[in-house]
This record gives C-alpha cells, sequence and structure tokens, in this order.
C-alpha cells in the first residue's frame, strides 16, 4: 500500500478527495465528534452498573492510564472492540453519503 | 422499585416544575423535601423522615422499609433524579389515597391515621384532602393536587417507557417484578388523584391487583387531560435530556403556561370560555406545528430503505389501542407519504403485509418513537376539536376517517421533493448547525464551495450525509440509558470546546486507527476516547504521545502552507505520518516505539513517550517504509516515523533541563507556533514576551533558581503552562489588544529588522565573551550601547521607508506616528530588541524622552555638559536634559531631520512639535 500518495490518505479513504480544504476539514472534524460520542456511548453502556462509580471516580481524578486499564477490565479485547465500533461508525457514514 | 428507600413527601407548589437537575444546583426533589419539612413546622430540613414520622405523615408500618433520606443517592442526573421522584411520588401518592380513603370514612380532624402527634392539618395537601368530601375544591388545592398528578404521571411514563425497552431495576431493588408492582402503583395514584380531582379520563389505565385483576376507570375526553401531566412531564424530560433543545423548551414551557392559565379560567365557570378556548386553540396549533417541524425534519433525513419501517411503525400505532397519542402516529406516516411522493392509500401495507411485520417486529421501537420518547417532545393531543384525535377502533389497516380526510386535502397541496430539495434540505440543516457554532467557519466553507461550482454537488451530498450521520448519533445516544446519554453529551461537550486543528488531530486518530489503513490500529481511537473520559486536556494527550504532538506539527504546517505544492507535500507526509502510525501500531505510543528504542540501548520506554529528536536513527526509508506491508518489521516505520518527525517541534507537558541549556532556546525548538513565525525577527521578539510572563513568577514555571537566565539541569518546565502564555498574555500596541503571537506577526518591518540587527550584536558579543553568560541586564547593556553612527543608520532607515506607499494624507499621518515611535523606540526604548515586552523600556515613556520631548528645541540643542561625555560619573544616574547620552542623541537626530528636510526650528517649538513635523515633511515629499 503506497502511502506516500494521497489516494491512500484519509482524505481518500472518506471520498473526500478534491473537495476544499475547508469542506475536508468540516467533514473530518464533524465526522471525528460523532464517531468519538458513538465510542463513548458503545463503552460507557458496556460498563456494570456497579463499575459506574469506579468510571465517574477515575474520569474526575483524570487518570487516563488507570481509565484504560478499567476499560480493558470492563470490556473484553477493548481495543478491537473500539476499532470496530469505529469502523462501523465510518462505513455507516459512506453509506449514508454514497446513499443520497 | 426500590423498596428499601421509602423516603416520604409531597411535592407542593410549582417549583416541581421543570428544573435542571445537572450543574451543582439543588435538585427538584430536594428542594422538595426542604420545603415539605418546613410546612411541617422543622427546623431541620435534612431531617425529612424524622419529621414525617413525628407528624405521623408516614404509617409505621412503613417504617421498618425506609431509610434515611440521607442515604439516598441525591444523584445530580436524570436518573437520580427520577428515583429519587418515583420514591418521593410513591409515597406521597399512597399518602393522599390513604388521606382520600380515610376522609370518605372519618371526620377531617382524624386525617393522619397513626399519627403519634396530633396537629392540624398544616399543608396544602393535608387541607385538601380534608376537604375533599366536599368535592369542591379551590383553584389552589385543585392546583396542589394537580402538582402531585404532574410528579405521578412523569414516574409513570419513565417508568413505562423503560419497561417497554426491557429496562427494569436492579434484582437488589426489586428487578421486573419490583417495575411492576411499582407501575399498578403508579396507575393506582394517577387514578386516585384524578378522581380526586373530578377529572374524567382520556384514556384507560388498568389497574391490576391480586384482588382486581384489572380495574378500568371510566374516560372521556376532557380538557384537564390536555393538562399539567402531559404537557409538564414531557417538557421536564426534555430539559434533562437535551440541552439543545433548550429554546423550544422555552417555547414550549411558555406554550405550556399560557395553556394552563387559560384552562385555570375554563376550570372556573365565572367567566367566558370564549377567550381561553380561542387561546388553547393557538397554543395546540403552534405545539401541533413544532412536531410536524420535527418529524418533517427526521422522516427528510432517514434514509429511503428505512423509510418503510418508520411507515410500518406509524401504522402499527393507529392500530394499537393501547396506544394513547395517535398524533406522532398519523404525522409521521403523512410525511412519510409526502416524501415517498405516492398515494397515501398506496403507501399504506395491506393487512396480510402488517400483520406479517408486526409479527417480524421486535419490541425495538423506530428511530422517530425513540426520539420522541427519548427527548419527550409534546404531542400534539389536541382538544376542543381543533384538530381530530385519532381514535382507531377496530384493527382494520384502513385510516380513520379523519386521517382519510386529512389525507384528501394533503394530497391536494402536496408536491413530491425533487432529489435536490431532498438533498439541500440535509445540507442546510448541516450549514445551520455550522452557522451557530462559527459563523466565520460557515462563511468560510460557503465560499470554498462557491468557489467550486462543479463540486457543490457532491458537496452537499457530503454534507447531507453528515447531517444524517450526525442525526443517527443523536437517535442513537437518546435511547440510551440516562446515565450513558449525560455521559456522551459531556463527551460532545468537550469536543466542540477544542480548536477545529485538534479536532482534525482527534479525527484522524480515531478514524485512521481504524480505517483501511491500520492493520492493527484503534489504539487510537483508544487514546482519544480515553483522554476525553478523563477529561485530559489535549495538549496533555498530545505531550503524552510524541506521534500525535507530531500529527499536530504536520498539520500546523498544513494549515500554514503558502502554496499548493508546499501543502501537497505537508499532506503527504501528514497522511504518511498517520499511515504508519495506524497501521504500525507505532500509535500504541509509546509502548511500541519505546520497546523498540530501549531494546536498541538508546532510551527507555518512559523516554520514548517523548522523544525529543530524530536524529539518531538514520531514516531514509519514509516513503519505503510505507510501502512496506504492515507485517513487516516496525524498526523501519520507526525510523521512518521518526524522520518523518524531523523538524516538526514536539509540545510536551513537560521538558526537563539539560546542561547548560537556555531557555530562549528550548521555548524556540518546542513550541512549533514561534516556528512558524516568519524570520528571526518576529520570533525573537515572541520569545521575548513569553520570557517576561515567565519572568514574573519563574519557579511556577519549574526554574528552581527563580531566575530566567539561569536555568538549571534537572529543570522540569512545565511546558503546558508555559504554552498557555502565548494564547493567555495579551500585550497592548497602540491601544489594541494583541496576543504574542499576533504582537509578533504585526511587527513593522522596522522593528523586525532593528530586533534582527540587535541579535546580530549579541551574536558577537557571545562569540567574543565565550565564558561569559548572556543575561538579560547583560544585553540591556550591549544593546543600549551609545553608537551614533549605527542609530545614524537606523534612523535614516526608518525616514526611508516612510516615503514608501505613501500616497494619502491619512497614509502619510499614519506612517509619521509609525516612524516616530519607531525612531524614539531606537534612541530611548529597550532598541526594540523584544518589542514593549522584555528588556522593554517603551521609548515613549522612558524617563528620558519624557523629560526632553516638552522642552524646546532651542533649550536641548544649546544644552552643554561640563563633565564631558561621561554624564553619570560619579555613580550618579541622570536622566533627559541632564543626561549627556539623552541630550546627545537627541541632538545628532535633529540635526539629521533638519538636514533631510532643510527645516529650522522654530524659537518656542518643542522637541516633540519639531521632530513630527519634520518627518511630516519627509512623508509627504
Amino acid at each position: 500500500m503506497d502511502q506516500t500518495d494521497l489516494n491512500n490518505s484519509l482524505i481518500k479513504d472518506l471520498g473526500l478527495e478534491g473537495l476544499p480544504r475547508e469542506v475536508q476539514d468540516e467533514v473530518v472534524a464533524r465526522l471525528g465528534e460523532n464517531i468519538l460520542r458513538r465510542i463513548t456511548v458503545s463503552i460507557v453502556e458496556k460498563i456494570s452498573p456497579e463499575a459506574r462509580q469506579e468510571f465517574d471516580s477515575i474520569s474526575q481524578a483524570g487518570d487516563s492510564e488507570r481509565m484504560k486499564t478499567f476499560l480493558n477490565g470492563q470490556i473484553p479485547d477493548f481495543d478491537n472492540f473500539v476499532k470496530g465500533e469505529v469502523s462501523k461508525s465510518v462505513q455507516e457514514f459512506k453509506e449514508l453519503a454514497a446513499a443520497i | 422499585m426500590s423498596e428499601s428507600i421509602r423516603t416520604s413527601g409531597g411535592n407542593q407548589g410549582g417549583e416541581n416544575r421543570v428544573k435542571p437537575i445537572m450543574g451543582g444546583e439543588r435538585t427538584t426533589m430536594e428542594a422538595a423535601f426542604q420545603k415539605l419539612v418546613r410546612e411541617y413546622g422543622s427546623r431541620d430540613e435534612k431531617n425529612v423522615i424524622g419529621t414525617l414520622k413525628e407528624v405521623g405523615a408516614i404509617k409505621n408500618e412503613s417504617e421498618k422499609t425506609e431509610a434515611s433520606v440521607k442515604e439516598f443517592p441525591f444523584e445530580r442526573t436524570r436518573d437520580g433524579h427520577r428515583k429519587l421522584g418515583n420514591e418521593v411520588g410513591l409515597v406521597a401518592g399512597e399518602f393522599i389515597v390513604g388521606q382520600i380513603q380515610n376522609n370518605a370514612l372519618k371526620p377531617s380532624s382524624d386525617t393522619m391515621s397513626n399519627m403519634t402527634i396530633e396537629k392540624p392539618p398544616t399543608t396544602t395537601t393535608e387541607k385538601i384532602h380534608n376537604e375533599l368530601p366536599n368535592n369542591t375544591l379551590l383553584e389552589k388545592e385543585r392546583g396542589a393536587l394537580e402538582e402531585e398528578l404532574f410528579i405521578v404521571k412523569n414516574q409513570l411514563n419513565d417508568l413505562e417507557t423503560k419497561m417497554a425497552r426491557g429496562e427494569f431495576s436492579p434484582q437488589e431493588e426489586g428487578g421486573e417484578e419490583g417495575d411492576e408492582v411499582f407501575l399498578q402503583s403508579l396507575k393506582k395514584q394517577v387514578a386516585s388523584i384524578e378522581e380526586s380531582l373530578g377529572i374524567e379520563r382520556a384514556h384507560d389505565i388498568e389497574i391490576s391487583s391480586p384482588e382486581n385483576p384489572t380495574l378500568t376507570t371510566t374516560e372521556t375526553s376532557s380538557i384537564d387531560q390536555q393538562s399539567l401531566g402531559e404537557l409538564g412531564v414531557k417538557e421536564n424530560m426534555v430539559s434533562v435530556i437535551d440541552p439543545v433543545l433548550d429554546p423550544i423548551q422555552e417555547e414550549m414551557r411558555v406554550l405550556t403556561e399560557k395553556k394552563e392559565k387559560a384552562l385555570a379560567e375554563i376550570r372556573d365557570h365565572t367567566k367566558s370560555a370564549t377567550e381561553p378556548l380561542k387561546i388553547i386553540h393557538e397554543v395546540n396549533q403552534r405545539i401541533h406545528h413544532f412536531n410536524e417541524e420535527r418529524i418533517k425534519a427526521d422522516v427528510g433525513n432517514t434514509p429511503p430503505e428505512k423509510l418503510r419501517e418508520k411507515l410500518e411503525w406509524a401504522v402499527e400505532q393507529l392500530k394499537d389501542q393501547n396506544t394513547q397519542d395517535k398524533t406522532e402516529a398519523t404525522l409521521t406516516k403523512k410525511i412519510i407519504n409526502e416524501r415517498l411522493g405516492e398515494g397515501k392509500k398506496s403507501q399504506l401495507p395491506t393487512e396480510e403485509q402488517q400483520q406479517r411485520k408486526m409479527n417480524k417486529r421486535s419490541a425495538a421501537v423506530p428511530d422517530v418513537a425513540t426520539h420522541v420518547k427519548a427527548v419527550g417532545e409534546i404531542a400534539p393531543e389536541e382538544i376542543v376539536s381543533v384538530t381530530p384525535v385519532e381514535t382507531v377502533e377496530n384493527e382494520s389497516m384502513e385510516p380513520p376517517t379523519e386521517i382519510k380526510d386529512q389525507e384528501k386535502i394533503e394530497e391536494q397541496s402536496i408536491t413530491k421533493p425533487t432529489l435536490e430539495e431532498k438533498l439541500k434540505t440535509a445540507y442546510d440543516i448541516a450549514m445551520e448547525r455550522i452557522a451557530t457554532e462559527d459563523p466565520a467557519r460557515a462563511e468560510r466553507l460557503l465560499n470554498a464551495i462557491g468557489a467550486t461550482p462543479e463540486g457543490r454537488q457532491r458537496i452537499e451530498k457530503m454534507f447531507s450525509g453528515l447531517e444524517n450521520f450526525e442525526k443517527n448519533t443523536e437517535a442513537l445516544e437518546k435511547e440510551k440509558d440516562p446515565w450513558v446519554l449525560e455521559r456522551a453529551l459531556k463527551i460532545g461537550s468537550w469536543y466542540r470546546n477544542v480548536s477545529l486543528k485538534k479536532k482534525l488531530i482527534a479525527s484522524a486518530f480515531l478514524i485512521g486507527g481504524a480505517s483501511a489503513l491500520a492493520a492493527s490500529g484503534g489504539a487510537g481511537a483508544v487514546m482519544i476516547a480515553t483522554a476525553a473520559f478523563t477529561g485530559s486536556g489535549f495538549q496533555r494527550l498530545l505531550g503524552g504521545l510524541a506521534v500525535a504532538a507530531t500529527v499536530e506539527g504536520v498539520l500546523t504546517k498544513r494549515s500554514i502552507a503558502h502554496n499548493e505544492g508546499e501543502e501537497k507535500i505537508l499532506g503527504i507526509r501528514m497522511n504518511a505520518v498517520l499511515g504508519i502510525l495506524a497501521g504500525s501500531g507505532v500509535i500504541l505510543g509509546g509502548k511500541l516505539l519505546g520497546e523498540f528504542l530501549s531494546n536498541s540501548g538508546e532510551r527507555t520506554t518512559e523516554a520514548l513517550t517523548t522523544p525529543e529528536t530524530a536524529q539518531e536513527i538514520p531514516a531514509e526509508h519514509l516513503k519505503e517504509s510505507v510501502e512496506t506491508p504492515m507485517d513487516t518489521q516496525y524498526t523501519e516505520k520507526v525510523g521512518s516515523v521518526r524522520e518523518a518527525l524531523k523538524g516538526e517541534s514536539l509540545i510536551k507537558p513537560s521538558y526537563t533541563v539539560d546542561d547548560d541549556e537556555k531557555l530562549w532556546n528550548i521555548l524556540k525548538e518546542k513550541f512549533p507556533e514561534i516556528q512558524k513565525l516568519d524570520g528571526e525577527g518576529k520570533q525573537s521578539n515572541a520569545i521575548a514576551n513569553i520570557i517576561e510572563q515567565i519572568r514574573k513568577d519563574p519557579t511556577s514555571y519549574g526554574i528552581a533558581s527563580g531566575n530566567v537566565d539561569n536555568l538549571t539541569t534537572g529543570d522540569v518546565l512545565n511546558m503546558e503552562k508555559i504554552h498557555a502564555i502565548l494564547e493567555n498574555t495579551k500585550i497592548s500596541v497602540g491601544g489594541v489588544e494583541t496576543n504574542i503571537l499576533e504582537r509578533a506577526e504585526g511587527l513593522a518591518a522596522t522593528e523586525v529588522s532593528t530586533i534582527e540587527a540587535n541579535n546580530e550584536k549579541l551574536l558577537e558579543w557571545q562569540m567574543e565573551h565565550p565564558d561569559e553568560q548572556l543575561t538579560t541586564e547583560t544585553a540591556d547593556k550591549i544593546l543600549n550601547e551609545h553608537s551614533p553612527a549605527s542609530d545614524t543608520e537606523s534612523l535614516s532607515e526608518n525616514l526611508n521607508n516612510i516615503r514608501k506607499d505613501m500616497e494619502t494624507a491619512e497614509a502619510i499621518s499614519m506612517k509619521t506616528e509609525q516612524i516616530f515611535r519607531a525612531n524614539i523606540q531606537t534612541m530611548f526604548g529597550s532598541k526594540g530588541l523584544f518589542g514593549y515586552g522584555f528588556l522593554g523600556t517603551n521609548g515613549e515613556r522612558s524617563v528620558d524622552w519624557l523629560d526632553l520631548k516638552d522642552r524646546t528645541v532651542t533649550e536641548v540643542m544649546t544644552k552643554k555638559f561640563e563633565g564631558g561625555v561621561l554624564g553619570e560619573e560619579g555613580g550618579v544616574i541622570k536622566f533627559g536634559i541632564d543626561s549627556f547620552s539623552a541630550v546627545d542623541k537627541i541632538k545628532w537626530y535633529m540635526n539629521m531631520l533638519t538636514e533631510r528636510t532643510g527645516l529650522a526650528p522654530k524659537e518656542t517649538e518643542t522637541i516633540d512639535q519639531f521632530i513630527h513635523r519634520a518627518i511630516q515633511v519627509i512623508a509627504s515629499k
């Protein structure tokens, strides 16, 4: 895969090549926001009721490392889970954009 | 239901209405509790249970299941609110029911059965119940009961919604069985209160109990059914769930109040109902309109393949006798048919089709219904025949008469929307959303779109897709548990508050980490999400992960690319970096990169989370490595990444000072914003102004010595705090406040050249004095050494510059002022090395200039010094007219002006006046 070419870039991947920079940035930024929100929902809803308080506690403490450890404990194969959720979201976006 | 928590208390007064429950405010229920306790005459507002027991408001038999109100989790969340509301409402409802029953049998003085202390009724509720047998409620009494009804209906609605979704309380709180018991209890309370109010109910509420499996109350339509409960409940939910809907909520609140007032007047019977009915009619129309618009937007943004599902849902709802509110379904069906642009009846599934699909349907509710339930938007349930209320009486798929009539009217006016119109709708919504967030950004986008008309449709398509994607995100969020929803909203809020640049970084990691570019990605998404959950500042995140900082550096440079070619190169680099990071697992961080380098004996893992330079690894394989399959040894990729990182500055949260390092150099190396400033002069100005701020409190930035000129090996500089100076520090220039970077960017050419010239002086000095430290004081001394020759050159250059581009009087005036300031600064300021901040003496505010400027030219030009050139000899500091240095400067400056202009100073003319006059003459030549 020749990633030195824009054809294989993020922009290309999202079908944004050739569009004005402002448009590319807008789409990427907003897509990112939505994906982040979706990941949040996917992750947070998997946290058991008993662990919610701990989640909030870690969140308030601002300890990213501990949060990562916590989430790894709550969600099996956490990294791949997140990756899957993001992939699904990106795919949905592509389909929505293509459907119109 | 939580049987273990039985606080008590009713909710009197209107304060139970819509109130935000987040943001540290007292919850509505807390307020209700405390008000209740006050009304019972207790001084201890927090001792709700104790007070209620004391006055006998809580029955003895329930004491064993009670817990202290203090133990109740006063979560400032919607869920917490709901739980508390349930408990309060339940006890209050039971209390009311008990009172009603007691009142029917006993004299009012005995209403508080099981009371240990007998006291006359003190609360509104008590009084109402005591007087209930007469069934002649005063308006305020009715209001109190309606409030109770409001609360209980709220709970009932919430509980039903959750149960319909299959969400039940935890087992320890009773589980599904407990919820069912609670549900029946709430229904019983609603029935009782409505009965007390004399409300003729518009819908069935089935109340089951072991003794009486099904109890159906009598219902007919009435105004009261439309009132507080339904509207209030949903309004409340809107406020809690979706702050975005605040404006709508506010409008609905006003409308609701208006309607309540009208309803009260109708109930009053002493006034004509004509006007109130008119108001209600108008309010209902507005509500109806609102709902129609909302559903239109929702349907308009629904992909065609999902429309059928929505339509099925609508038809099913119309058919379902248990569905009390048919309006949502009616509107949905109508609008879907509009969109499809086909005949209404042809869109309706056959009965057989419908039955088949109903059988297939799960409990899941389509988007529209979910949305409506979630946000609790008000259904336009009409009264007084304003709008037909559908009541499907049979199982036929044929729409009710009212619907058919409505459809006939609609068919005459509906125009099938074109594809372009459909696109534009979502596109316009997207643009409006952007414009709301950032009007300037929206304008830039529109300009960009306008510049490429051939791509307009493509852009609109992209934005429409994005808008639909966002709608789906919102729908997804809103159907979740409130606890989940709240956190999703927080993340959204967090994200929206970061800059566009940082959003791009986050997005690159999120999307790149899971896209086709990635083989083992996802870590980027994990990293961003984790940072978001922990509220980590983006800067910290970037600092902690050097690769991210690198991407930012690339992006920063990309954003300032001066031409297409440069942008493309930077774009390629960005993509290469992202691709490598996402695809190779290097993005995992610091971890993998660190392992590699740790094994090679160069650095520890920890150290490598923030690599400083990339020089150690020869990496000519940027292109090579990105073309290499993902599973190749990532040593090459590490090299590639580091190559890609070359030249990119890193911003990290802290920086440990090495031997003999200077603050100046550190700032210059580590801050990409400074590097991107055009030229040494501007960069110096920015760095100097940063240092000037640090100088105010060096230790707080990590400089142990407390001296910005004296960094100690091992000092850990707080780079985040230092970096914040760039954004937070304001510099006033000509009465206009700018930040440090803007100030540097805005430096005049003469100022820049002066700075650069002074930098050269300092460099020379350093070369001549290799063993001496260049401190602030030393620099000041070097630069303030008098040098008539160089000053003359500089001032002359300034004067020449103002001749350029002089076309108007206004321009001349402006330039005159500009050059005047520059020259005074050159003579009496700190030579302009660091602008007006660092080492800073503003020439115009220098003691020398302030003393000299209002003296006459004659006085200054005839000034003589007996002691010769060493005017400050003897350790006595002199200034202005007494300073040889200052007077000498102004003398040859005046001579130069006279020579250049041919002007002669007037007898009474001051120095300031003559200089201005002379510069103006030069500028206008």
